[in-house]
């Protein structure tokens, strides 16, 4: 075995230079964020997960924040990335209040904000490692956009991340439409989630649904989504599979 | 020690095809909405068509934040043009201002295939196309993206350009009317739906003419 510290991590993009600061992989991460626009504002749903690799390291993450008047941020990959966000996202709610001139930040603009972030640091060949998904109200205008690792984003009256793509984008395609109530809103965010529970192996059964409106933030408690495991084909699995392997 | 490879890639291929067509006094310049990655629809109602200048559009496919940072750079760069100038930039000078400005990035470039459309000074349709590091050419007519390659041939079939070689130089803006134009581009994005993937869900068409600029929207393929 080889103790030798070494100071010099090459990275096969920048070649001799020295630089072992660069994200290469992420570390502790957050699965899944979906949200969809519904008659008063925005609804979105993330789970509490924070998992290191296949261990579920962290049980209470919320991934989902308050941002300024207007905005909810929830993200899904590396956490610490997200922390760091937020703190940039601090500074430019602190220094847009400073200006005390009673115009604060949209959600179009914080979401605009974001996408350079995530730009610049993929130009830099040293990524923040998460999907974002920003939702908001400003002066009666409902806002819905995402960006990811390498600055794609764009709007949209849904939106998922990860593995909500695959698995939560279809039913929304089929059950959303305009002007949904905010029980309807949050029955068809829990019949996502709870597609992502049954067959996202990082998801876990505590989450939490924030709504944004004209009035603010409200993020709820966490709470477990009802599962059913009965179906006959998990109680005898083997069935019909003799002789097979 | 080998050297660690990165895990991830800078770029993405997020689709899409570009459609501009030239005639003596009009332009026609049109895309699809669909963004996708991978063999995910991402959503079915994006722009991929910019306006630069009054008589100057461009539309781009390939990866949409590369795009989008291309669009902002050159609108930003016509502002100070405006300022400076006191006059909207011209379509041959933007088109040698995206060339440079992709050339810019020539070591890590811009992953984005542009056609430029617009009236030059004179109000003839003018239609310039590009490769993703800045080499261009003004053509009567061009496509880019995805679906370029089943449209190209469509295209050349129909509106029959000149060879670039002839003495004295031909033009090769199309005599087609302006109506005629946009029936082509249609049934063009048609067909390309049927057979690319990422080609679909809705065409957007910007025209442009002495009258100035307006859009046109018509429902693809959705699958």
């Amino acid at each position: 075995m080889q103790f030798t510290a070494s100071k010099q991590t090459e990275n096969c993009l920048l070649g001799p230079e020295s630089d072992s600061q660069r994200t290469l992989y992420p570390y502790v991460t957050g699965t899944s964020v979906v949200a969809l626009k519904y008659k008063d504002g925005i609804l979105m749903a993330a789970d509490m997960g924070g998992s290191y690799g296949s261990t579920l390291r962290y049980k209470s993450v919320e991934r989902m924040k308050p941002i300024g008047k207007h905005s909810l941020l929830g993200a899904s990959g590396e956490i610490s990335d997200f922390q760091e966000i937020l703190k940039y996202l601090d500074e430019l709610i602190l220094y847009d209040n400073m200006w005390d001139d009673g115009n604060s930040l949209g959600p179009k603009e914080v979401h605009n904000y974001l996408t350079r972030v995530m730009y610049n640091r993929r130009n830099k060949f040293n990524p923040l490692w998460n999907s974002l998904v920003l939702g908001g109200v400003k002066r009666g205008e409902k806002y819905l956009g995402t960006v990811s690792m390498i600055g794609v984003n764009f709007e949209d009256n849904h939106v998922a991340t990860g593995f909500g793509n695959h698995l939560a984008r279809p039913i929304l395609r089929q059950e959303w439409h305009e002007n949904l109530s905010f029980e309807d809103g949050v029955k068809l965010l829990e019949k996502c989630m709870r597609v992502l529970l049954y067959r996202d192996r990082s998801a876990i059964n505590k989450l939490q649904i924030a709504k944004i409106t004209e009035e603010g933030v409200t993020i709820s408690q966490p709470y477990s989504l009802k599962t059913y495991w009965e179906f006959s084909a998990f109680e005898n699995p083997t069935q019909g599979a003799v002789g097979s392997w | 020690m080998p050297k660690e490879q990165a895990n991830w890639s800078p770029y993405d291929n997020n689709g899409g095809s570009c459609v501009a067509v030239a005639g003596a006094d009009y332009c026609v310049i049109a895309a699809d909405t669909r963004m996708s990655t991978g063999y995910n629809i991402l959503t079915r109602d994006y722009s991929k068509i910019c306006k630069l200048a009054d008589k100057c559009v461009m539309a781009s496919s390939g990866f949409q934040a590369d795009v989008k940072a291309l669009q902002k750079h050159l609108a930003a760069r016509h502002l100070i043009y405006q300022h400076q100038h006191n006059k909207q930039m011209s379509c041959p000078a933007m088109a040698q201002l995206l060339s440079n400005t992709l050339y810019y990035k020539r070591f890590f470039p811009y992953y984005s295939f542009n056609v430029l459309g617009g009236l030059d000074n004179e109000g003839k349709g003018c239609v310039f196309t590009y490769d993703a590091v800045g080499s261009y050419e003004k053509v009567g007519y061009s496509c880019q993206g995805s679906g370029s390659t089943l449209i190209m041939p469509f295209l050349d079939n129909q509106l029959k350009s000149p060879s670039p070689l002839l003495l004295p130089a031909q033009d090769a803006v199309t005599p087609l009317a302006e109506a005629e134009a946009i029936d082509l581009i249609k049934t063009v994005f048609a067909s390309a739906s049927e057979r690319d993937i990422y080609t679909g869900d809705k065409l957007e068409i910007v025209v442009i003419n002495a009258d100035g600029i307006r859009r046109e929207y018509m429902d693809l393929r959705k699958d």
